[in-house]
């Protein structure tokens, strides 16, 4: 072993978290060299010295005056599953935004501009011409107003791929911000929450 | 984890807010030992060990079982004290400025003996000499000091409160003892004096 390397584990070997292989070798090499000897005994001196400034602080109980303040808390439990609530969603709005992002750009790469779009959503809603229409046919305007819905969300995918694609920066900053917006509201909404509830805290 | 730390939080989590004061009955004597030696301050550290519990008791719900309860509390502990440094800074890094001896309230409160909250054992000039230069490492090179020669705590679990790589702490630990190493062994005569 060399000194440097010496010096590199000796701080482990004195805090106990050397492998004994490289333990051994460290030993040896104490043994052996001098200077190496007095780094040693120079950090163990260290060591004794921080060992004797280890009795703990006496302070006062502080558990009543926590304890008085927690009982203002809200409980956590309830932030818990909003938390896992809000994860949730986010994670399903992330995805549905995703899929449509790519339909949206994949329109524009095929060349389907934003009036055809527009036109699909007109074509596929399906109005009823009689009050008293049978089963199939309120199957078709259910299922009308469902494709318009899948088409109208297209066509907004359209609109932001087109941005994204002619104004890229200004588009991210705007959706950044609208993001971040509604983080806003989200957490705005959680504190509300706690103060309601007695949060009365610096923190 | 500690079985019974575990299932005082879930009751704690499940509407009992009692449950949780014997977290803080075992817990606060170390939060407010690692919390003083962070900011050396009394009542300083009175008010950070209550924030550091209301933190610990608002957030419980994020609390993860892969870490124990006092890997997590400890976490808390030395982020806030790290967050009041950063806020008090100016006020704190006149410790050595012996031109002001009226804005000093760190050094008054070294230096006089009725001050101590430790034991009258401990408050002997070699003792404090050791407080005084742990306070006077920058404030992350005192945490790993803190957490490994105070609360004895290994590599892993100092990198599981600070949340920082193995290495790091390897690396934070051998700068902080070069630092303490130079100011309290200097005037010491070294073993090398005694040989040659």
């Amino acid at each position: 072993m060399k000194c440097r390397k010496f010096k590199y584990w000796l701080d482990e070997y004195l805090d106990g978290e050397l492998p004994d292989t490289v333990e051994r070798d460290l030993i040896e090499h104490k043994n052996s060299c001098e200077s190496c000897r007095l780094v040693f005994e120079k950090r163990l001196k260290l060591f004794a010295m921080m060992k004797s400034a280890k009795n703990d602080c006496i302070s006062q109980d502080l558990a009543d005056q926590i304890m008085e303040t927690i009982t203002a808390y809200p409980m956590p439990e309830k932030i818990r599953y909003h938390g896992k609530a809000i994860l949730v969603a986010t994670t399903f709005a992330l995805a549905v935004f995703g899929l449509l992002f790519f339909t949206g750009i994949n329109n524009v790469m095929n060349g389907t501009s934003i009036y055809d779009s527009a036109q699909k959503v007109i074509s596929s809603v399906h109005f009823p011409e009689e009050m008293n229409r049978n089963w199939g046919e309120m199957q078709g305007f259910f299922m009308g107003w469902i494709s318009a819905s899948i088409a109208l969300l297209q066509f907004v995918a359209s609109i932001v791929s087109v941005l994204i694609l002619e104004y890229p920066h200004i588009t991210l900053m705007v959706l950044g911000l609208l993001v971040m917006a509604g983080i806003q509201i989200v957490s705005g909404k959680s504190r509300f929450r706690k103060s309601q509830a007695g949060y009365n805290s610096k923190f | 984890m500690n079985v019974s730390d575990y299932e005082l939080i879930e009751r704690c989590l499940s509407g009992d807010k009692n449950a949780f004061r014997p977290l803080v009955e075992q817990y606060q004597r170390y939060v407010f030992d690692t919390v003083f030696r962070m900011v050396y301050n009394y009542e300083t550290a009175k008010d950070l060990t209550q924030e550091v519990f209301m933190k610990a008791f608002a957030k419980l719900h994020t609390f993860n079982p892969k870490y124990t309860f006092g890997v997590w509390i400890h976490r808390i502990a030395i982020h806030s004290a790290i967050d009041f440094l950063r806020r008090r800074k100016p006020e704190y890094l006149i410790l050595d400025n012996d031109s002001d001896p009226d804005a000093l309230p760190m050094r008054e409160q070294i230096a006089d003996t009725s001050f101590s909250p430790y034991s009258k054992v401990a408050s002997s000039e070699a003792f404090k000499r050791i407080q005084k230069a742990v306070y006077e490492l920058e404030p992350k090179l005192k945490a790993v000091v803190i957490l490994r020669h105070f609360r004895e705590m290994n590599y892993d679990q100092i990198s599981d409160v600070l949340k920082i790589p193995l290495g790091t702490v390897k690396n934070r630990l051998f700068r902080a003892r070069e630092k303490l190493q130079e100011v309290l062994l200097q005037h010491q005569p070294s073993v090398g004096d005694t040989v040659s």
